[in-house]
């Protein structure tokens, strides 16, 4: 079987995408890459990588492109760096995996379904649809069990805390700097979206459980009404972005959803969160835990932020990876490709304007 | 002690049989039911010692032998039992929803307080054991200030009283989301206020002459809280879901049928089973009543609380009809309280 020589393309948000992809025996790491314009903490974060994995860290994308032989190309930047990178990946003929968000403007999402389609690439935004329960709720949707899907509810509450809490800031202290707090975050895996411009939850996190509906339901988002606010977090409040965030979706066929998302604080839930999948059919209904299977491990002097359950049995990066490779050798779309992609940044853009309009927002057909 | 006189219908006095030998301070003494057989078989179960077939004739005949009422029946819409018993000088305990308009509510609470008895609108869920623990914890402050409230009920279709069922066929009632009267309850105690925005979605069987289905709500409240709430009428049989899930800024809460399952094998896949709460719910609400009347005090649920939620569904309402978000702020500001 052929392998794939990949490009990581930035890796200071999440190594995890990375890591990720060297899951599945077919791609490997050979060349870590970012423009040399970028601030010092960009090349430190990328320069650990390449020494971690033992491979060169080079400060010029377009020369990493061109003389390392690659053939992929893992993008794990600032979000608003992610589609400008993945644009010229493309251009170069490379293979993407993206992090999300996609982006945080729709414009740019059009540049890169427009860039991979142009040149016959496959692209693969990360997400989570191969964790053991959400391949499990395909599973029983696709056996009929519950009949045709009409209506799905996700909640994908994440619990960690952003800082300081809602409310903490002192008269007379500055807002909090949204850069400096996600790269001081980074060290303790607090960090969120990281960016020069500040995004909140509902753009960073929506992608994993409108992905699940997508994968779900098949369906697109045709209206939204939403509602946002900066609940827990004072960065959040300081950068005006929102932390909580709820969404009515209304689909195509006459399906009905709805989506919960936050960051909601490590104290509200003693695992990663309460992540949960509702489905009503025709015939009947489904609840789903993403969380399960796990094991439950208590123990004298155990570390408070430690996870009570532990997920087991997870294989999603090597999944994902099979599927992404699937699509290059058979030239067909991966689980999350770019138009889907750009159809959950478009999503969320809608819903934001929801929130802040108090209307219901239509969604093209586009 | 106090005296009670249930006018229901058949489906509660066999709840309130079983309850009624818990009951502090207070006794049933009088029955009415549609069906005189039931109405004097439940008398003769509860220990009451006048029954009647209608709310006239105990109103009438027995007006001596009760203090207080609890309104189930049907027809309490249409007879005008609420404000006819508050007439009577009866302290009330009235079913929700209290009325089927917003005007015919406030004229209840009006009637109430000129006679100056206590009404209590009857919403058990309330006094669900789970809800209490939520409720409890927010109100402790632990949870901190609420933020998100997700609640579904789903139910088998043969399982449901839909309002469907007990609604006079003759009242221009036709509001799929009447279903949804205790958990907007729910979020407005939870809350503490009522919501400031409403937009409701539904889904509608295919065959016209069936109401049941399925509809979806999305409430915002004052500083940015918010709530979504489903109910579907649509599972195939038996048992129902239910969840509930409160966010606040310190912590959250998770009341969720699924975290309550059993396990039955009996060949095949497993089925689940739920374990349930029995109806002490039922019996702190009555009790609630009876505290209240003897307190001289305001109930846990008063007449404007069931106002409130008429308010709010009648605004989903016409978010329903118009597909567009409403604003209920601009609703309440009207002075519901004087009768249309």
């Amino acid at each position: 079987m052929k392998r794939f020589r990949c490009a990581v393309l930035s890796v200071i948000k999440h190594d995890y995408i990375a890591r990720g992809v060297t899951a599945h025996p077919r791609f490997e790491v050979t060349v870590v890459a970012d423009d040399a314009s970028q601030p010092d903490w960009v090349h430190e974060r990328n320069q650990k990588f390449a020494d971690e994995f033992r491979i060169p860290y080079v400060r010029d994308v377009e020369r990493a492109l061109a003389e390392y032989g690659v053939e992929v190309a893992v993008v794990s930047s600032e979000a608003e760096r992610h589609c400008d990178l993945s644009v010229r990946a493309a251009n170069a003929g490379l293979h993407i995996v993206q992090d999300k968000p996609m982006s945080n403007r729709l414009s740019e999402c059009d540049r890169v379904v427009e860039a991979v389609e142009r040149n016959r690439v496959k692209f693969l935004m990360w997400n989570r649809n191969f964790l053991p329960a959400v391949v499990h709720a395909q599973q029983v949707i696709a056996s009929g069990a519950i009949g045709q899907p009409w209506a799905i509810h996700v909640d994908f509450y994440f619990s960690k805390d952003a800082g300081p809490p809602k409310g903490s800031r002192k008269p007379g202290d500055p807002p909090i700097n949204w850069l400096q707090y996600q790269i001081a975050a980074h060290a303790d895996g607090s960090d969120g979206a990281l960016g020069r411009e500040p995004i909140g939850e509902l753009q960073n996190e929506g992608i994993y459980p409108l992905a699940y509906i997508r994968c779900l339901t098949g369906a697109n988002v045709r209206r939204v009404f939403a509602r946002t606010t900066a609940h827990f977090h004072q960065v959040n409040v300081d950068n005006g972005v929102d932390d909580l965030a709820t969404v009515t979706l209304e689909m195509e066929h006459g399906l009905l959803g709805s989506l919960c998302v936050g960051r909601i604080g490590a104290a509200s839930h003693p695992d990663i969160g309460e992540i949960k999948i509702h489905v009503l059919g025709t015939a009947g209904a489904l609840v789903i835990s993403e969380a399960r299977p796990e094991v439950a491990v208590y123990y004298r002097g155990q570390p408070e932020k430690e996870f009570r359950h532990r997920r087991v049995a997870i294989d999603n990066d090597y999944l994902l990876m099979e599927n992404f490779a699937h699509a290059i050798d058979t030239d067909s779309e991966t689980i999350l490709d770019a138009r889907a992609g750009r159809a959950i940044c478009a999503i969320t853009e809608a819903a934001l304007k929801s929130s802040r309009l108090g209307k219901p927002v239509n969604l093209s057909a586009r | 002690m106090l005296r009670l006189a249930l006018v229901g219908d058949h489906r509660v006095g066999a709840t309130y049989a079983r309850i009624a030998p818990r009951l502090r301070k207070a006794r049933f003494t009088a029955i009415a039911d549609s069906d005189g057989a039931t109405a004097q078989a439940l008398a003769a179960l509860i220990g009451a010692e006048v029954w009647a077939e209608d709310f006239d004739t105990l109103l009438a005949k027995h007006h001596g032998s009760f203090d207080a009422m609890l309104l189930h029946s049907a027809s309490r819409f249409k007879e005008q039992h609420g404000a006819r018993a508050a007439q009577a000088g009866k302290h009330i305990l009235c079913q929700s929803p209290m009325a089927l308009f917003r005007h015919e509510a406030a004229e209840i609470i009006s009637v109430s307080r000129a006679a100056r008895i206590c009404l209590m609108i009857g919403q058990d869920l309330r006094f669900a054991p789970a809800i209490r623990v939520v409720k409890e914890n927010g109100e402790s402050g632990r949870l901190g200030e609420p933020g998100l409230l997700r609640i579904h009920r789903w139910q088998a279709s043969e399982c449901s009283p839909g309002l469907s069922d007990i609604l006079p066929c003759d009242r221009p009632v036709a509001n799929p989301l009447w279903p949804l009267l205790p958990e907007i309850d729910l979020a407005c105690w939870l809350f503490g206020r009522g919501p400031e925005i409403v937009y409701a979605t539904a889904r509608r069987e295919e065959k016209p002459t069936n109401t049941r289905g399925y509809v979806q709500l999305h409430l915002g409240f004052s500083d940015g809280g918010m709530a979504l709430i489903d109910y579907a009428e649509t599972l195939p049989k038996d048992d129902g879901y239910f969840s509930l899930s409160l966010i606040g800024s310190k912590g959250a809460a998770y009341a969720d049928d699924h975290h309550n399952m059993q396990l039955l094998f009996t060949g095949g896949p497993p089925v689940a089973l739920k374990t349930l709460q029995g109806d002490l719910h039922l019996l702190a609400q009555l009790q609630e009543f009876v505290e209240a009347v003897e307190q001289r005090r305001e109930p846990a649920i008063g007449g404007t609380d069931g106002l409130r939620m008429i308010e709010v569904v009648e605004a989903a309402a016409r978010s329903l009809a118009i597909g567009d978000s409403v604003r209920c702020l601009e609703e309440q500001a009207e002075d519901t309280l004087t009768p249309a």
